[in-house]
């Protein structure tokens, strides 16, 4: 998705959808929820660790995305894994990124460069 | 063994350590006050007692607080092999630093799931048993993402504070 259109859809008041944004969104539509690792390891590169929970903070702060903290078993120490999900604004905002790029002949990479 | 060793250090030291010390130092005046009243021989064999006193006084000491110091080592062998360790769980030094400098909510939501992401890759490592050299770079690989993920954290903080003056100011 080029720059052209994310100008189109910022003029039609579409929520802006970064290309790393629009991979995570693809990847939940998938999956009932994924930690930030299992992220990296599917986007074959496309995602980094070190950036990747940034943007899935970001993400859930305009409501595309949201967590919860994975149940720690007996005898686990340290912080819980954080599970993310896609909400069904974020699912909207993809399903409309997708639909615009679409009508537009435009082929949808899904984030993917 | 620890306990038996604090009993016989007290038994030893605390209790007859002492209580030669102060027959010691008895023996010691009865030596003097004797010598005073012209009784020599009787005097130096007071003296050669307050001596020996002394002496026994001291290396029950010294006994005692090596045996404490037996005890101790004993403890700390016991703790390393596991059975009273407290484990600090990995990163939480980082995640101690960085909620000083950062909002709960970016600890919580940016730094606290990258050190989870390295601690579970390496209690995969270690329960399939593999080298100590690829654990070394599975944490290594940690270090980076933190610092990738410390680094537009800290410009955004940055940038902020920045932004905040000079509103401030206008």
């Amino acid at each position: 998705m080029g720059n052209a259109l994310q100008q189109l859809l910022k003029g039609r008041g579409l929520a802006s959808l970064s290309a790393k944004e629009a991979l995570i969104l693809q990847m939940l539509t998938g999956k009932s929820e994924m930690f930030g690792l299992e992220m990296v390891e599917d986007s074959a590169g496309e995602l980094k660790r070190g950036t990747v929970y940034v943007t899935l903070n970001r993400m859930e702060e305009k409501g595309f995305v949201e967590s919860r903290l994975q149940p720690q078993g007996a005898g686990e120490i340290g912080p819980a894994r954080r599970l993310y999900k896609i909400t069904a604004t974020g699912a909207t905002v993809l399903q409309g990124h997708q639909n615009v790029a679409s009508s537009l002949g435009l082929a949808w990479s899904g984030g993917r460069s | 063994m620890k306990n038996l060793g604090m009993s016989v250090a007290q038994a030893l030291g605390s209790v007859t350590g002492r209580h030669l010390a102060v027959a010691s130092v008895g023996t010691g005046a009865v030596a003097f006050l004797l010598d005073v009243y012209g009784h020599d021989r009787i005097s130096n064999a007071a003296v050669v007692t307050a001596v020996v006193l002394a002496t026994l006084s001291m290396v029950l000491t010294a006994a005692w607080n090596g045996l404490q110091l037996i005890a101790a080592t004993l403890d700390l062998v016991r703790a390393r092999r596991g059975r009273h360790v407290v484990v600090r769980p990995h990163g939480s030094l980082f995640l101690g630093i960085v909620s000083i400098v950062f909002s709960t909510k970016t600890v919580e939501r940016v730094f606290q799931p990258t050190v989870t992401d390295t601690r579970y890759e390496v209690n995969d490592a270690l329960a399939k048993g593999s080298p100590k050299v690829k654990i070394f770079f599975i944490r290594l690989r940690g270090y980076y993402a933190l610092a990738m993920a410390l680094l537009p954290q800290a410009v955004l903080s940055l940038l902020k504070t920045a932004l905040g003056k000079l509103v401030g100011i206008r």
